[in-house]
Order: C-alpha cells, then sequence, then structure tokens
C-alpha cells in the first residue's frame, strides 16, 4: 500500500498476516469442495464397490511417508519461528524429499495398476482422476516449498515475519489431509 | 507493448508448444499423432497458462517468487484498463464491459431465434443449426447472469461501501477478470468450429458424441468457474477484515451482504461444475467411463454434479440483484430498509437451501423416485427465505416518500416481473405438474422471468444507479425511462405468451412447433424485436451521457452509503482518510440517526 496517504485501520483490528491467512483458508475450503465432489461421484456411482486386486499395503505406507512430511514441515515452521534458518532449510528439504518419495510410490502404484484396473471402467476413472489431481496438488506444493527454500536462501524470513513459510506449511497440511480422505474413499471403504 | 497483446501471444506460443507436446507424444507412443481432442486440450492448457503468465502474473507474483524485483502494472488513461490494473474500479470497468459486450452479442443470438420461431416450418435454421444458436445464446447469457453483477457492481462497490481502500488482493482480483478473456475467446470460435448444440446444460451422453465444439463449452465452462472461485475468496476476505471502523455486520450495506452470501455460494458449489466438465472432457479424449454408457458410466451422476452447482448458481445470478434492488428501494422511498435483519437472514435462508434443491431440474430424469419428494419439499420450502426478501422490499415501499427515477422504476419492474417468476416457479417445484410442463415453453417462461424479468432488470437498475458515480457524467432520465417502459412491457409481451405456449404443447430446444401456435409465436416474435430494440436507446444514452453528458455531483441521489461520500468518479484509494462510520446505511428520517459516516478530509 505505499503511496498511501494513511494507515489502513479496519473494523475487529484485522492486521496484514490475519487478513492473508483467512485467504487462504478459503482457498483451502473451495480446493476441498473439489475433493468432496470427486468422493461424491465415487460414493453417488459405484458406492462402496472397489476391484479386488487394491494395493492397500503400498497405500498405508504412502500414508505414512506423508504423515511424516506434516511432522517435518511443521518442524519447518517452528524452526524459522524461533529464528532457525538453518534449522528451516533442513526441514523444507527434507519435507520435499518425502514428498518427492511419494510420488515415486505413486508412480510406481499407477504403473501396476494401468495393468490391474481399467481406466476405461468407472471405478478406473475415478480412481485415476482423484489419485491425479491429488499428485498435482502434490506437486503444486513441492513448487511452493522450493520457492519458499529458495527464499529462505536469501534471507526472506525473520522470527516475526515468516508468513511465506507458514502458507507453504498450511497449504502442505491440506495436500496430506485430502490423502487421507482418498486413502479412505478409494481404498478402504 | 499492451499487456493484452503480450498475454495474447504467450497465449498462442502455449497453444502451439502445449499442442505440439501432445501429437510429438501421440507420436512416440504409435498413436494418430493430430486428433483434435487431447491436442486441443493440452494445448489450451499451455495457452491459459500462457496467456497469464505474459497478460501480468510473471510480472506481478513470478518475479517476486524467484527474488526478483516485480513490475507491477502502471498506466494512465484508457491503458489501464488494458493490463493487469489492481485498482478494484478498473476491474469492475473492465467486468462491466466484457459482460454487457457478451450480453448484447447473446441478445442478437436470441433475435435470430425469434426470427427462426416467427412462424412455424424451417425458415432461416436447420434443427442443428437452431439448437446450436439457442445453445450459445443460453450459455453466454448464464455466464452473464451469473458474473455481471459481482464482477462489475462488487469489485466497484463492496470496498467502497465498507469504506476500504480496496479489495483485500488486489492482484488476484486483476487475475479473476484475466481468466476470463480465453473462455471469451473459445465462445466466440466455437461456431467456427461446428459449435455444439446441448444446451448449456451439456448432458451427457449427447455431450460426449458430439460435434468437437462442445468441447469449447466445456473448457469455458471450466475457466469461468476458476474465476469465479478466486473472485469469492476476494469478496469473503474482503468483507470480513476490511470494513471500515463502525461498520458492524448490522450497519453492512444489502448489496455488500447479498455478494457476500453469493460468494458462499461461488466459492464451494463451482468445484463441482468444474469437476463435471472435466469428466466429460476426460470422456471424450481419455477414454475413460465416468458418463459414457458405452463403457458402464453413468450419465445421470452427471446431472447430480451439475446442478449441485447450477441449481446455486441460479441464486448467484438472483441475489446480487435482491441486492441491488434492495438498496435502490431503500434510498429511492427515503425509510430505512423494511425488516433488515430479516432480509438478511432470508439471503443465508436461500444460500443454505441453495444446496439441497438440486435434483428438482431432475424430476423426469429417471432418478430413483425416493429422492422426488424430498427434494420438491426443499423447494417449495426455499420460498419460505424468498418470501422475507420480498417482504422486507414491500415494507420498505408502503408509505415512503417514492421518487420515480430510472434505476427506482427498473427495481419495481424487476420486484413485479419476479412475482410472477417465482409463483410460474411454484408449478415446476409440484412434481405432479412438473412431469407435464417439463421441457416446455412454460419453463423457457419461468426462467426468463426470474432471470431476466429479476436478474437483468436488477443489473439495469445498478446500472442506471451507479452510471453516474462509475463514469462521473449523468445520462438523459427521460431516454431511461423511456427505454424502461420499452423494455418492461415488451419483456412481458414476450414472456407471458410463452408460458401460455408451454401450456399448449411447444417444446423447448426444438425449431419447430404445431402450426396452430403460429399467431401467438408471430406476436412474441415481433415483441422480442422491439425489446432488442430498446436497448439501442440505452446504448445512446450511455454513449452520449459518457461523451458529452452533464458531470455528475458526488451524490446525485441523495444517499447515504458511503460509495455516495466521495467524488464520482472516486480517486485512486477511494477515501482521502479512513471513514468512521457512525449509523445503519438506510436511516432516513430517523431522527437521532446523524450521517451514515464521517470521511476526514485530512488524516
Amino acid at each position: 500500500m505505499s503511496g498511501h496517504s494513511h494507515e489502513a485501520v479496519y473494523e475487529g483490528g484485522y492486521t496484514r498476516l490475519q487478513i492473508n491467512r483467512m485467504g487462504l483458508w478459503f482457498f483451502i475450503i473451495s480446493e476441498a469442495f473439489l475433493f468432496l465432489a470427486l468422493h461424491a461421484y465415487r460414493l453417488l456411482a459405484l458406492g462402496t464397490f472397489k476391484p479386488e486386486n487394491l494395493n492397500i499395503t503400498l497405500a498405508g505406507v504412502m500414508t505414512i511417508v506423508l504423515l511424516l512430511s506434516s511432522l517435518t514441515v511443521h518442524r519447518a515452521e517452528k524452526a524459522i519461528a524461533h529464528g532457525d534458518t538453518r534449522g528451516l532449510l533442513r526441514y523444507l528439504l527434507l519435507t520435499m524429499g518425502l514428498g518427492v518419495a511419494f510420488l515415486a510410490l505413486m508412480g510406481y502404484e499407477w504403473s501396476i495398476a494401468f495393468r490391474e484396473i481399467n481406466p476405461s471402467s468407472p471405478y478406473g476413472s475415478i480412481f485415476f482422476l482423484t489419485t491425479g489431481s491429488h499428485a498435482l496438488h502434490l506437486l503444486s506444493g513441492l513448487f511452493i516449498l522450493a520457492l519458499v527454500y529458495l527464499a529462505a536462501r536469501r534471507g526472506a524470513y525473520q522470527p516475526e515475519d515468516h508468513w511465506g513459510v507458514t502458507a507453504g506449511a498450511l497449504y502442505w497440511h491440506f495436500v496430506d489431509v485430502v490423502w487421507l480422505s482418498v486413502f479412505l474413499i478409494l481404498y478402504l471403504v | 507493448m499492451l499487456p493484452v497483446f503480450r498475454g495474447l501471444m504467450w497465449g498462442v506460443i502455449g497453444f502451439l508448444i502445449g499442442g505440439g507436446l501432445t501429437a510429438l507424444i501421440r507420436g512416440v507412443l504409435g498413436l494418430e499423432p493430430w486428433v483434435f481432442g487431447s491436442v486441443f486440450l493440452v494445448g489450451y492448457l499451455f495457452g491459459l497458462a500462457g496467456w497469464l503468465l505474459g497478460v501480468g502474473v510473471w510480472d506481478t507474483w513470478m518475479r517476486e517468487f524467484l527474488g526478483l524485483e516485480p513490475r507491477p502494472y502502471q498506466a494512465e488513461g484508457w491503458r489501464r484498463y488494458f493490463g493487469f490494473t489492481t485498482d478494484h474500479k478498473v476491474i469492475g470497468i473492465q467486468y462491466g464491459a466484457t459482460f454487457l459486450g457478451m450480453f448484447f452479442l447473446a441478445g442478437l443470438l436470441a433475435m435470430m431465434m425469434r426470427i427462426e420461431l416467427m412462424q412455424p416450418g424451417r425458415d432461416i435454421f436447420n434443427f442443428a443449426q437452431y439448437n446450436r444458436v439457442m445453445s450459445l445464446h443460453g450459455f453466454l447469457m448464464v455466464l452473464v447472469a451469473v458474473t455481471a453483477i459481482p464482477g462489475m457492481f462488487g469489485n466497484y462497490f463492496v470496498p467502497l461501501m465498507i469504506g476500504a481502500e480496496d479489495m483485500a488482493f488486489p492482484r488476484m482480483n486483476a487475475l479473476s477478470f484475466w481468466i476470463w478473456p480465453p473462455a471469451a475467446i473459445l465462445l466466440l470460435l466455437s461456431p467456427f468450429f461446428g459449435g455444439w448444440d446441448s444446451g448449456w446444460t451439456g448432458y451427457p451422453p449427447l455431450a460426449l458424441t458430439n460435434d468437437p465444439g462442445q468441447m469449447f463449452y466445456n473448457l469455458a465452462f471450466f475457466t469461468g468457474g476458476l474465476s469465479s472461485v478466486v473472485g469469492s475468496i476476494n469478496f469473503l476476505t474482503t468483507i470480513i477484515t476490511m470494513r471500515a471502523p463502525g461498520m458492524t455486520w448490522g450497519r453492512l450495506p444489502i448489496f455488500v451482504w447479498s455478494i457476500f452470501m453469493t460468494s458462499i455460494m461461488s466459492l464451494t458449489a463451482t468445484q463441482f461444475v468444474g469437476v463435471a466438465m472435466l469428466m466429460t472432457v476426460l470422456d471424450r479424449v481419455a477414454n475413460t467411463a465416468f458418463f459414457d454408457p458405452a463403457r458402464g458410466g453413468y450419465p445421470l451422476i452427471y446431472q447430480h454434479i451439475f446442478w449441485f452447482y447450477s441449481h446455486p448458481a441460479v441464486y448467484v445470478m438472483m441475489m446480487p440483484a435482491w441486492g441491488i434492488m434492495l438498496e435502490v428501494l431503500a434510498h429511492f422511498a427515503r425509510k430505512p430498509l423494511f425488516a433488515y435483519k430479516w432480509a438478511v437472514a432470508g439471503f443465508g435462508g436461500v444460500t443454505a437451501l441453495s444446496f439441497a434443491v438440486w435434483a428438482h431440474h431432475m424430476f423426469t430424469s429417471g432418478m430413483p423416485e425416493t429422492l422426488h419428494v424430498p427434494f420438491m419439499a426443499t423447494t417449495e420450502s426455499i420460498s419460505v427465505p424468498t418470501g422475507l426478501i420480498f417482504l422486507s422490499a414491500l415494507g420498505t415501499l408502503w408509505q415512503g416518500k417514492l421518487r420515480f427515477k430510472t434505476p427506482m422504476l427498473f427495481a419495481l419492474g424487476g420486484l413485479f416481473n419476479f412475482l410472477i417468476g417465482g409463483i410460474t416457479g411454484v408449478f415446476n417445484s409440484d412434481l405432479p405438474a412438473d412431469v407435464h410442463l417439463h421441457d416446455t415453453f412454460w419453463v423457457v417462461s419461468h426462467f426468463h422471468y426470474t432471470i431476466v424479468g429479476g436478474a437483468i432488470f436488477g443489473l439495469f437498475a445498478g446500472i442506471y444507479y451507479w452510471y453516474p458515480k462509475m463514469v462521473g457524467r449523468m445520462y438523459s432520465e427521460r431516454l431511461g425511462r423511456l427505454h424502461f417502459w420499452l423494455m418492461f412491457i415488451f419483456f412481458n409481451l414476450v414472456f407471458l405468451p410463452m408460458a401460455w405456449l408451454g401450456l399448449h404443447g411447444m417444446n423447448r430446444r426444438i425449431g419447430d412447433y404445431p402450426p396452430e401456435l403460429g399467431g401467438v409465436n408471430a406476436f412474441v416474435s415481433i415483441s422480442a424485436f422491439i425489446l432488442g430494440a430498446s436497448f439501442l436507446i440505452f446504448l445512446y444514452n450511455m454513449v452520449m451521457a459518457w461523451a458529452r453528458g452533464p458531470v455528475a455531483e458526488a451524490n446525485p441521489w441523495g444517499a447515504r452509503t458511503l460509495e455516495w461520500a466521495t467524488s464520482s468518479p472516486p480517486p485512486v484509494h477511494n477515501f482521502p482518510a479512513v471513514p468512521q462510520v457512525l449509523s445503519g446505511p438506510y436511516d432516513y428520517g430517523v431522527p437521532e440517526a446523524g450521517v451514515h459516516a464521517a470521511v476526514p478530509v485530512e488524516s
């Protein structure tokens, strides 16, 4: 708001940080409805039907990898809150590593699923679209964390001012929670 | 170079790269490389990304993310309107110009349909062409009805009315507008690729087997949905966090409330139509089996997902128009808005119920019969919160000192039309009646009464109400009234007979009808041409006022709300200093109320 003649004050005393945070939360709510729509198709069209040969063990391992990455991204945020930029960088790298590991497992899973689940069947279609949408979100999360990492290397974040890290972490947690719903609706139900 | 041209250039380059890569990959995999479906799809997605990067996303976001100095678009005069400008007032006018253009284009298509329907038998179109013209008319008008008011007036007036200096996320606001041009380009190009004949609803299996022009519809809908989501995030955050001191929830102008509730629906339900479009496109290009019965898919599920968005969408069309109508009624009746809290509750009730009525579009679709009665009940109960809004309007008029200026005439006309729209709607929601009324011109009459008679009359009430503020000049009141009376009378002469036609067996979406209905159809067509011609008066009035109308005062209507407390048009950051809100926006004639807000001259 440079060049503005007055300091903005609002009813309710909202700060810029709170405004940013609220915007991100609305974005997350909206994105949750995207997956709600995908799950709605699965449950409305197919009920609880699922093919015999789903690899639930592999999906379980992927779940654990992703939950671990939520833990590390949380550590990254805590590190910068205490002014520890090196800790932030280390945990960001770890998180991105776990994210890449998840995508690698997912690629392996898809290579099997392409043979065993017919993509031209309703279950196959919703399976690939839902896991693919999630993977795309994870990929965008990786891209955001990479940008945060580059910014952190330039020293862009301080203990009292690290909205970029918080936003990246919040989005990453969201992508994790989405995976839990995908695991539940596609594999377990 | 103007950002628009840079965006176009990068859009074309993106399209070529995306399409070329797809063809290359297909060739390597041993498939036929140049098929329309997947090459066009990937090309479009790359083109969309290229367009957005070129038009301003690269300069304002990506450079910042990469640690470079961002280059925000700075321009004066007319150049502001052709780039990634973040001023909410510029964005409002960009939306307005774009969507009024689409409105008149879609109106011309309606005139062509009425030429065809003027007498029985085939005249200027064959059946296939008629359905393509009808589909493009319907979809363009749906986009106009959904977007014009929030885009133009929401962006322009929400920050002004709550006393803020801009929206919460000005760059995202610019993004929400600049997502639209690729969708508009798709729709303008679609006739050259055969168009599509599925109406604006795009039901499979037809939408999976018809000409490739169908994909233009799918992708344009998807793109528009993207913009809706981005815009609603911005509206919700702005309205919650950026109200001026003293602007409590109970003092919020009713138009701002209507945009708030509308945004709740756009934020959430829009994702469903995005998914419906995505699945249809995948069924077409990637051999998936979501809706294709030939592969075991479920076409009926499309209708559920589609209407889960598209029924709330009709309230997305209607609610901001209600906001404008209540706003105008209170200011021109010189009375406090009657039952303000109940009107807000009505908006809330409509928003909540709008998520639970979608299957009333599907009474004849063969869905499980157990769903029929519950959806009939929820649909009929939505008239309760709608009634609250209507009663608020009537109570405001009661014993008011009515000033019959052009905006007031449009608000009153909208009120009248919407009443007929509401009454005809009761028959549609009633299961035994709907089985007979479904897919007849009765339905065409009903939704034109609500959407044109209500939402578009609200849009024009808003245009005549806020034009002096946005342009800084005044239009001719005489021509404004002439436009109103022509539009109001001939609107009713077009759409009331259509209800009768529907009851006498005239089907919608077919370019012909039983010969004995010819006389009434000729009457409807001639009325429609006069209705269409009335907009020429509007255009003449607006252009002349813009070119050499008298300069408008800051507050020509003597209205209390904050947008009138600054100059016409307002300066870049709206107010010289933070306004202090002291009382309600509609406290006309309330002795102890004082002014709505104090705007300090210098802080």
